[in-house]
């Protein structure tokens, strides 16, 4: 089973949600639960989790490299690439390897052979278990600007077609590219989603994305729930969104998020709403 | 030489672009024919890497410097490495910071 957690504005709670979800659901509702930070732009769920971490290989893209014996400086290579990765001086070849996107098809089409690959480090792939759970984290570097091939080299990494393991990813928060990568190939999408005029907003843009690019089930848990949210529920109805959860406004849940304590320790009745929605999704 | 000056129109007579990728047009004067070339920008639309695209096309068209309000880092690059040179002017008109040119960079 995968399972991600995802919302289009950021700091609505992700990351408390899936932590707490991953440990409640960790002997419970499967006897291995891993839960994957695909947030790479900002891996935090370690700070919930506590979890060992060891690094274990950098995430790569290939790059273009010039061979300039072999290169005529024809200019073909930067004629085809899409991305304006590659100049071609009149005495030499400038790859912008930040600009690659890894597509091949300089090395493809070159006509004297002249560019071969190398791998361009993006950031990089870390493990780790707590005593109930396993982990994993993707990590962007600094400086580096390509979310997406991280997240797709981290979940392949981790993800096995395995059923009777649970793998709970946090997404990143938006809409774009990183955030359907993490999305993609998910059984259940939960969105969580805060009942504020900026929410609501950025709710419906992640769900037209995942509509129209995934076409995945999702549901909703609000948080930061005031008892009555009107214009979010009237959404969440118009969208047959279903509401799964409700976690309230108060002030001991914020203080204890940002102690780095799980929402699970600080709210003990929330097991049992999660260990229903784990059941339920089941 | 050629003298290409980023602009926001399409002519001359219009205003020097702040930015260089995403500009409208190239007025490109030729200081040794003294002619002068308006020639539209058609890669300002595009989605990746622009500003190393059209320092690509700048090179192509044998141009030795580039005016515009700014210059981005790939793209300074680039001229850098080409040995083109680049000048900032925030504002004015093509057809003055040309004539202001033409005497500085006369064949």
């Amino acid at each position: 089973m995968i399972l991600a957690v995802a919302s289009g504005k950021g700091g609505t709670g992700k990351t408390t949600v899936a932590t707490s979800l991953a440990r409640v659901a960790a002997g419970i509702i499967a006897s291995e639960v891993c839960l994957i930070d695909c947030d790479v732009e900002g891996p935090n769920a370690d700070i919930y989790l506590k979890p060992t971490l060891r690094s274990v290989r950098p995430s790569t893209q290939p790059v273009p490299e010039v061979d300039t014996e072999a290169c005529n400086l024809c200019g073909k290579c930067a004629e085809v690439c899409a991305y304006g990765a590659i100049s071609v001086l009149p005495g030499r070849v400038l790859v912008f390897d930040e600009l690659c996107m890894g597509c091949g098809s300089c090395v493809w089409q070159c006509p004297e052979n002249a560019l071969g690959e190398k791998e361009h480090v993006l950031g990089g792939l870390r493990e780790g278990n707590t005593k109930t759970l396993a982990f994993a984290q993707g990590r962007l570097e600094v400086g580096r600007s390509r979310a997406t091939p991280i997240i797709r080299d981290l979940k392949k990494w981790q993800i096995r077609n395995d059923r009777d393991t649970w793998f709970i990813l946090d997404a990143p928060p938006g809409s774009a590219c990183a955030t359907l990568e993490a999305l993609r190939g998910a059984d259940y999408i939960l969105l969580v989603a805060e009942p504020t005029p900026l929410g609501l907003h950025d709710l419906a843009l992640l769900v037209e994305a995942v509509r129209e690019g995934l076409g995945t089930d999702m549901g909703v848990i609000i948080n930061r729930s005031r008892g009555r949210d009107d214009d979010l529920e009237d959404y969440c109805r118009g969208k047959n969104l279903p509401i799964l959860a409700r976690i309230g406004f108060s002030r001991g849940i914020a203080a204890a998020g940002a102690e780095g304590r799980p929402l699970d320790e600080t709210l003990p009745g929330i097991r049992q709403t999660w260990e229903a929605l784990l059941e339920d999704i089941q | 030489m050629k003298i290409a000056v980023a602009c926001e129109g399409t002519r001359p007579e219009d205003s020097v672009s702040m930015v260089l990728a995403r500009c409208a047009s190239f007025q490109i004067l030729d200081t040794q024919t003294d002619k002068l070339e308006s020639k539209p920008n058609t890669l300002k639309d595009g989605e990746h890497g622009t500003g190393v695209k059209v320092a690509q096309w700048l090179l192509d068209e044998g141009v030795g410097v580039v005016v515009s309000g700014k210059v981005g880092p790939q793209a300074q690059k680039v001229f850098d490495e080409a040995g083109m040179k680049t000048v900032a002017r925030q504002s004015g008109l093509v057809l003055e910071i040309l004539e202001e040119l033409r005497l500085e960079f006369a064949p």
